[in-house]
């Protein structure tokens, strides 16, 4: 048996991962042999594997290479978890958690040994809420195993990545994972409403979305960390009622420039299919030697389109679909009659790998997101780069998330081939990052895109990174060496940026913020930061920075349906820019002069957050200045985003409380003009009412709960029986609020199952957020959480990385 | 004992390069199923046998008990997108294995008298009838003892059959008597043959004493045993039958290993291309029937029936789908599809006497189906299969009586009046 840890022969080399990643300290045999005598009464023998059979077994991932665990434990009982990761730390040996190991960045691979925690036993429990949208599973749950059960309820979970057969919903949340349905439904995180699990010490913890002002979404950053931060053993979702029906559509062009132009104008056109997936020419070369998928043969590229509704609206979008990509060297345009056909179709999408995989020894999955309107650009200098290098290269494309799939097929002996690879993939990496994507829009970093995070990250960025992770895992013995720095390089300038993107805020706009900063650590004074102010009341103790002067707008992408403006832009600002391109924000503001920065940190409920998410999915970016100076930029202007922890979700909600955002990146929403509904409806008939509009296939945009109403607006207008059609409340709404500033008026939790206690008097309630308004004023924050200690000492030490001074400590500033 | 990497063969070694540790046989892989560990899955035996050949990991005992567990039902490879042919990759690692030292393979001491039964037929048809009588009377040689479990109680009575003229006109049918069901389940074969003449097969023989087909020399690390028996078979064929003889076989298992005979010899300079071209003769039974010139009727008796498939008709001839064809059209008796009806029952050819707990593990769920699913007939299509379910089913007191796809629809078959013969169908 080779020595834990070691790569064999035949192993990439990757010596560089010594600069990026702390290697724990070694574990001697005695203290693995102690750690084994220790978990004996914790877990069963049978599932306590030490011998070189078993730690070959899980040395691997589907990067297939092989780095052998000390010890390997399979875990049943969510107890069991929490035992075994309290005994690892008292012998301080790194642990790592693990699904199916489908994963395709060395997520999974015990670089440097250690105990590898096996999860997919751990089915229980399943406890399904269909009245609140939502279930509660063990993490081993299998993706598709799990859609199926809530098929048979006609309930739908959609993200749907192509592994889902195989893969864990616990690898899905740590990876953050996506799949072609992503598109209209979201990513994994946009479905996540809590966890539970262990941190690495044992300590149990519950972490759900905030609700109230003063929590930050801790639960957003451990979504997609690669296992670094916490071993979850049970996942809540969010799920929804099936769609109507599915109308499959395969549209073929001459190029892929073509097929790119029409997905641009597909996007531009609102319309909003379920997926829209592009496969490039060699790919229908490849599979359809394979698969026979059946795609026309002198197609440049082809589109494979899914649109969900009821077959009037399937046969309307069809139309627009039709009439959309019409331009240009259209080629076929044919939909599937009947799931069969269909079925056939998409084939030919999910043999793309596999068939590869039969010609080649090896597949190398490259994965990145660029901004849509530039999928086209990028495609060709994929091209461009795989020619240069002599490499051969075909792609699959997300195409609506502009999340491509190049995938090189190389063979592992050749080194001098490899050297080709590895430098076409920095060259793909970096042009993508060049256009403001990302290196990893759904496969993670692992080890794989550790050394290429600098293309996204400064150093100070990345140092963020590491604080949070040292907040969760002081130790780093959770998955180590994976997702992030634990390493930083030495600080070479004083405001390293990312050599292609200066900050969005200007040096002066930089620099008064950081003098606010300074002035208010010298005063020993609290630092309010003030947009509009209609939010907070004045705190007369504090110095005061506003952000009203910074209204700059730096990017409108109509094409790609993101925008990137300053944090003090009015609203109503913004909205008089989008208006012109038929967009808007779906964060829906309570007052036109309320600052979207403002907006951002304040992550109130969304009116509309059942039709397109609360404000934490309108964000996809944010710019800012912590307590300590650093300007910091997390999130890019793609759907698709996993390089690094996404720190945006910190940002989201916040309350001023970690630092000063300077300018967020947002993404945009067809305008839509609403039907709004009020059903007079009398005590624990409103909650019945709301949820059930929330269970149709069609669900309303917004469903809001008042005293003796549900109110409801809808995209397609289902008539009366949602009760009669009234005028657009949400500026009478706006201006009670805007009237009766906050305090005086508080937000509460009371979670999904939960409606506003009947001795409060409330005004609004907000079904999906599980959050009521009323006139009762919040306790202060973050006592009034209801979350855990162990998650509210957590919330405290990423508080202290990101305010070292207390600028923001205790109160909502 | 040889010391080193396990040896393999390029064809191997190219498995192992294939396999990009996707992990989507796992869900396809009965015992990965029952024991949730990777060690029991397909992708983790494929790294198992790669380690080895690499020289990671140590050959010996640990490894070989770890690579025993696995059925050999090719489930894996139906699921594998990359088209890894796992059976080569491990077909060779135990021939390694065994060349080093047989009882790291077959260290549960069934197999080997059993591999020297299917080596002499008539030996097979005597143990059989020496472990029924053991049965009764309790008295069995020791390596002998699990094979008596699963046989029935008594003894088949080979019934007597009215010979159905031959349809010199139809497709020319070699019919090959597959070892173990014609010691164990010899009217089968008759009914078998039988209807696959009504079905308007023009019958043909090949002379001389009919050999196994070498799937149990194969599958426990005996390559060159196998690859004589399948020159056996080959020369035979070459010299008896005309070119487009379809070889039909009656069990999945030779069937598919019949249809692997061109790679398998591939190497012999003499008889590669007779093996390669007589490999894409093979049929499985069903299969064969589903494309014979005159549809089959049959007329059921209002049971509910249930199929147990062939695991290599399912995943390595892609030929599953004919079994549950064959049985819609048995009016009167009602399908019921199992969820486990095209998994592996655990059988698994000599499996279930070297793994007696997998197998039994395994077989659990198919029992809970049927028994749940209220089976009044459970149809097998492989003699293996059949003796492990109809034990199954005994140990539990089920209540589904088990047969042989063949007589369940022997029994069934409307020979009068005769289907009529649809020409356009007929070959040439
Ligand atoms: C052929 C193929 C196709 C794929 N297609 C897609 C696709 O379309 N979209 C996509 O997004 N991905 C895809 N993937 C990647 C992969 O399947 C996903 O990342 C998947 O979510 C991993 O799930 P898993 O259960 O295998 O997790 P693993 O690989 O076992 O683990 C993934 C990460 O999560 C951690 N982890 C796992 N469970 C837990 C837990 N309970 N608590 C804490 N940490 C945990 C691990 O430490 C690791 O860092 C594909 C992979 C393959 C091989
Ligand atoms: S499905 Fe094929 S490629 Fe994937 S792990 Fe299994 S054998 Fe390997
Ligand atoms: S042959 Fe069957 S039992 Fe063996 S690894 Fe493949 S699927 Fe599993």
């Amino acid at each position: 048996m080779a020595k834990a840890g070691a790569a064999w022969h035949g192993q990439l080399a990757r010596p560089h991962l010594a600069a990026m990643a702390a290697a724990p300290a070694a574990a001697t045999p005695s203290t693995w042999a102690q750690l084994a005598v220790r978990l004996k009464p914790l877990v069963p023998a049978a599932r306590l594997l030490a011998d070189p059979v078993a730690q070959l077994a899980y040395s691997y991932d589907a990067t297939g290479e092989r780095r052998p665990p000390q010890l390997v434990v399979l875990a049943e009982q969510p107890a069991e978890v929490g035992g075994v990761l309290a005994a690892a730390a008292a012998a301080g040996v790194p642990v790592l958690p693990r699904g199916a190991g489908t994963n395709l960045s060395g997520g999974t691979l015990p670089l440097f040994g250690g105990l590898v925690l096996a999860l997919q036993r751990l089915t229980e429990p399943w406890r399904l809420d269909v009245a609140h949208l939502q279930v509660s599973v063990g993490t081993g749950w299998v993706t598709a195993d799990l859609q199926r059960a809530l098929a048979s309820h006609n309930m739908f979970y959609p993200p749907d990545p192509s592994s889902h057969r195989i893969s864990t919903i616990g690898g899905n949340v740590q990876e953050n994972s996506g799949g072609p349905h992503a598109l209209r439904y979201g990513v994994t995180e946009a479905h996540v409403l809590a966890v539970e699990g262990y941190l690495a010490d044992g300590t149990p913890i519950h972490l759900d979305r905030p609700a109230v002002p003063g929590e930050w979404d801790l639960l957003g950053v451990v979504i997609g960390s690669e296992g670094t931060l916490m071993v979850a053993t049970e996942v809540t979702l969010a799920v929804q009622a099936r769609p109507a029906g599915t109308t499959t559509a395969l549209l073929a062009f001459a190029t892929v420039a073509s097929a790119c132009a029409a997905v641009a104008r597909v996007i531009a056109a609102h319309l909003d299919p379920a997926a829209l997936e592009l496969l490039d020419r060699p790919t229908i070369e490849l599979v359809e030697r394979f698969a026979g998928a059946g795609y026309p043969a002198d197609a440049g590229a082809v589109l494979l389109v899914d649109l969900d509704g009821t077959a009037d609206e399937r046969q309307a979008a069809l139309d627009q679909l039709d009439a959309a990509t019409r331009a240009g060297d259209r080629l076929a345009f044919r939909t599937a009659d009947g799931p069969a056909a269909a079925e056939r179709l998409w084939i030919g999408r999910r043999a793309a790998y596999g068939a590869l995989a039969r010609v080649s020894a090896h597949v190398f999955v490259q994965d990145v997101t660029v901004p849509r309107p530039q999928l086209a650009a990028m495609m060709d200098e994929v091209l461009a780069i795989a020619q240069q290098r002599r490499l051969s290269v075909l792609t699959v494309a997300h195409a609506g998330d502009g999340n491509l799939h190049p995938t090189i097929g190389y063979d592992p002996a050749n080194p001098e081939e490899l050297q080709r690879l590895f430098a076409a993939d920095q060259e793909i990496l970096a042009a993508a990052a060049a256009r403001d994507g990302s290196i990893t829009g759904e496969h993670g970093v692992g080890i794989d895109k550790l050394k290429h995070l600098p293309l996204m990250y400064s150093r100070d960025e990345l140092a963020a990174m590491l604080e949070v992770k040292q907040a969760f895992d002081p130790e780093l013995r959770l998955n180590p060496g994976k997702a992030i720095w634990t390493v930083l390089p030495p600080r070479v300038a004083p405001d390293e940026t990312v050599p292609h993107r200066p900050h969005f805020a200007s040096a002066p706009h930089l620099q008064q913020v950081r003098e606010a900063i300074r002035e208010a650590q010298a005063a020993g004074r609290r630092l309010q930061i003030v947009g509009a102010g209609l939010r907070v009341p004045p705190d007369p103790s504090a110095l005061r920075l506003s952000t009203q002067a910074w209204t700059a707008v730096h990017h409108l992408d109509a094409e790609n349906l993101t925008a990137t403006v300053d944090s003090g832009l009015p609203v109503g600002e913004l909205d008089g820019l989008l208006a012109p391109f038929g967009l808007e924000w779906a964060a829906d503001a309570w007052g036109a002069a309320e600052t979207v920065g403002g907006m951002v940190a304040g992550a109130l409920p969304a009116w509309r957050e059942a039709g397109s998410g609360p404000v934490r999915q309108q964000v996809l970016g944010v710019e800012m200045v912590d307590g300590g100076g650093r300007a910091l930029r997390f999130g890019r202007p793609v759907l698709k985003n996993v390089a690094g922890y996404d720190l945006t979700k910190l940002l989201v909600g916040s309350f001023g409380r970690l630092g000063v955002l300077t300018a967020v990146t947002l993404r945009l929403r067809p305008r839509r003009p609403l039907t709004w509904r009020c059903l007079a409806a009398e005590g624990a008939q409103v909650a019945a009412a709301a949820w059930a509009s929330l269970a149709r296939p069609d669900r309303p945009e917004a469903v809001l709960g008042r005293p003796g109403q549900v109110i409801t607006a809808w995209v397609r207008d289902p008539g009366a029986a949602w009760g009669p059609a009234i005028a657009d409340p949400r500026p009478e709404w706006g201006a009670l609020l805007a009237a009766q500033p906050m305090p005086r008026f508080g937000l509460h939790r009371c979670g999904r199952a939960g409606f506003p206690p009947a001795h409060e008097p409330w005004t609004l309630w907000w079904p999906l957020s599980g959050v009521w308004l009323g006139s009762t004023p919040p306790a202060p924050p973050p006592e009034a959480d209801g979350a855990d200690p162990a998650a509210r000492h957590l919330a405290e030490q990423v508080r202290r990385a990101f305010d070292p001074h207390d600028l923001w400590k205790g109160g909502e500033a | 004992m040889t010391h080193g990497a396990l040896a393999l063969a390029a064809d191997a070694i190219a498995q192992l390069d294939h396999c990009n540790k996707c992990g989507f046989c796992l869900p396809a892989c009965p015992t990965y199923v029952e024991t949730g560990l990777e060690v029991h899955s397909p992708r983790g035996r494929l790294s198992l046998i790669e380690a080895a050949w690499r020289g990671e990991l140590a050959v010996g005992q640990p490894l070989a008990d770890a690579l025993s567990l696995c059925v050999g039902c090719r489930a894996c490879e139906a699921a594998c997108p990359s088209g890894v042919q796992y059976s080569i990759a491990m077909q060779a690692a135990q021939a390694d294995l065994v060349r080093r030292r047989r009882r790291w393979v077959v260290s549960r001491a069934a197999v080997p008298p059993l591999l020297a039964l299917v080596r002499h037929r008539r030996a097979l048809k005597a143990a059989v009838r020496l472990g029924q009588a053991a049965k009764r009377i309790r008295l069995l040689p020791v390596p002998l003892a699990p094979l008596a479990a699963m046989l029935p109680p008594t003894a088949e009575v080979p019934s007597v059959l009215v010979p159905i003229p031959a349809d010199p006109a139809g497709p020319a049918v070699h019919f090959v008597d597959t070892c173990v069901m014609d010691a164990l389940f010899p009217t089968a074969n008759q009914h078998a043959r039988a209807l696959l003449s009504a079905g308007g097969a023009h019958l043909q023989a090949a002379h001389g004493p009919e050999g196994c087909c070498g799937a149990l020399e194969a599958h426990t690390g005996h390559p060159e045993k196998a690859r004589e028996m399948a020159r056996a078979h080959v020369v035979r064929w070459e010299r008896d039958l005309p070119p487009d003889t379809w070889i039909v076989a009656h069990a999945g298992g030779c069937a598919a290993m019949m249809a692997d005979y061109g790679r398998l010899l591939a190497d012999d300079p003499r008889w590669a291309g007779p093996a390669r071209r007589w490999a894409g003769q093979v049929r499985d039974w069903a299969a064969a029937c589903m494309a014979l010139p005159h549809a089959l009727a049959f007329r059921g008796t209002g049971a509910r029936v249930a199929l147990q498939n062939s695991c290599h008709a399912v995943n390595a001839l892609g030929q599953g789908a004919a079994p549950a064809e064959l049985l819609a059209r048995v009016a009167g008796d009602q399908l019921v599809t199992l969820p486990g009806q095209d998994r592996c029952c655990g059988a698994g050819g000599v499996y279930n006497l070297n793994q007696p707990a997998m197998a039994q593990q395994i077989l659990r769920r198919h029992l809970d189906e049927a028994a749940a699913a209220d089976v009044d007939v459970w149809v097998a299509t492989n003699p293996g299969c059949a003796l492990h379910l109809g034990q199954g089913v005994r140990a539990t007191a089920g209540r589904a009586a088990v047969v042989h796809l063949a007589t369940y629809l022997h029994e069934r078959w409307q020979a009068d009046p005769p289907a009529p013969p649809d020409s356009a169908r007929r070959p040439g």
